[in-house]
């Protein structure tokens, strides 16, 4: 299960597990934002590569306008995927 | 414990409650479940990519000894793939030169603290070890 929605602030909420077979559901969702966004992490249980995929990909667009995602509430499994991938150094973590 | 599993992305969900089986039965915790979950999808999504054309099951196989957890994936009538000869991955890179791919085997390696890859018969055989911390088993 992973589901996609929008709390306040236009905050994206992301629930469940990120994996290879929901890539085109998230693409879909993430290829419509243009400003910088907060991305919520809190019920998110898994992600991979192809997860961090859509991500890096949303947010090499985002920046060539100065823009941005920021995420925030990253359990520690996947703060260590982060970790392990660099990506703390290429997004802002709250 | 051994299961095969359908070559589709659909097949992510079922891989999952069986590695969950493996944890649970063995005593092991969450981080032990979060990395053996993503070894595997990562492995699977490339058999998948990098051989469009193949049609056969993959298995995937988990076992613990002692100190460690096997684990073996077979693709029975495929391409040769060995993720050991796969560039390294640059996680320094900064954002504007990071590459979007190749992702998945640096994770792979992170993981797992030994990869041995055989192609034998039209067979891709993989076996991954990971070496259990006490940090690996539930309280």
């Amino acid at each position: 299960m992973f589901e996609i929605s929008y709390g306040e602030d236009n905050e994206i909420a992301l629930e469940g597990r990120f994996d290879a077979s929901q890539v085109d559901k998230a693409r879909e969702a993430f290829d419509g934002i243009n400003t910088t966004r907060t991305v919520n992490f809190r019920d998110l249980d898994y992600i991979s590569s192809a997860g961090l995929s859509v991500l890096l990909v949303t947010q090499k667009r985002l920046s060539e306008n100065g823009n941005q995602l920021i995420l925030k509430n990253l359990n520690k499994h996947i703060r260590e995927v982060f970790r392990y991938a660099g990506f703390d150094m290429i997004f802002q973590i709250l | 414990m051994k299961k095969k599993f359908q070559r589709d992305f659909s097949s992510l969900e079922q891989m999952c409650s069986f590695i969950q089986s493996f944890v649970h039965r063995n005593g092991l915790n969450e981080e032990i479940r979060f990395a053996i979950e993503l070894v595997v999808e990562e492995l699977f999504t490339n058999m998948l990519k990098y051989c469009p054309g193949c049609m056969g099951d993959i298995e995937i196989g988990l076992s613990k000894r002692k100190n460690e957890i096997v684990l073996t994936v077979k693709d029975f009538n495929s391409q040769p793939f060995d993720p050991t000869q796969a560039a390294d991955y640059d996680a320094t890179v900064p954002l504007s030169k990071r590459p979007t791919g190749k992702l998945g085997i640096h994770l792979i390696k992170k993981y797992m603290d030994d990869i041995n890859c055989e192609y034998k018969n039209n067979m891709n055989k993989l076996t991954l070890t990971k070496i259990l911390r006490k940090t690996h088993v539930r309280n």
